[in-house]
């Protein structure tokens, strides 16, 4: 995004993206710990797997606020945009897998890769379009 | 869609930021605007219409195809 000045709704999308990522990270590596360390069997591994799903969707929810709060149409468009091509990439990735694993009996991929697939490709993305429709140095009066 | 912002804004001596700070957009927005990268919405024309004192018409030019 450059240098160019933050909105407030950028700045509040930053700082929620932040915290819900850390609290992610956070639940994801205190689950995984206390599944594989045997603290969790049974029944009970269904409520741990679901856990590490409540930040996945306060992330998409701070995504849904940032459209919301955005007042810059062109920038929300450059936004949806970007969840577009992240969402589409997640789907191909797991297309994929699924099929590779239907047809070639080969294994699962990671659980955090559709994960990590959606993000890397919403950021790449993001500065993809802002290096595309950056306004060049028209700074001074025309 | 062309128009006729660049031009406007030139005639008032006002740079892009000057222009975004005034419609309360980025100036990515307003050079997307100008460059014919991105077709504003209704609301917005209006807001641009209504800064520089003119018909939307006269600002934006529609284009077929």
């Amino acid at each position: 995004m450059g240098c160019r000045v933050k909105s407030k709704a950028e700045k509040n999308y930053e700082r929620r993206l932040i915290w819900a990522m850390l609290v992610y990270v956070v639940v994801v590596i205190v689950t995984t710990w206390a599944v594989r360390h045997g603290h969790v069997s049974g029944w009970a591994l269904y409520v741990v797997a679901v856990i590490p799903c409540l930040p996945v969707l306060r992330l998409i929810h701070v995504l849904a606020l940032y459209l919301h709060e955005e007042t810059d149409e062109f920038q929300r468009l450059l936004a949806v945009r970007a969840i577009l091509l992240g969402g589409a990439a997640m789907l191909v990735v797991s297309a994929f897998s699924d099929f590779l694993r239907s047809f070639a009996n080969v294994g699962a991929l990671s659980p955090f890769m559709m994960f990590s697939v959606f993000w890397v490709t919403f950021g790449i993305a993001q500065g993809v379009q802002a290096r595309m429709n950056r306004a060049g140095g028209d700074e001074e009066p025309a | 869609m062309k128009n006729r912002l660049r031009v406007l804004r030139a005639e008032r001596s006002w740079s892009q930021a000057d222009l975004a700070e005034k419609l309360e957009v980025s100036r990515q927005s307003v050079n997307a605007i100008e460059t014919g990268k991105y077709d504003p919405s209704l609301p917005l024309a209006f807001r641009i219409a209504l800064l520089f004192a003119k018909r939307i018409e006269e600002i934006f030019e529609f284009e077929d195809g």
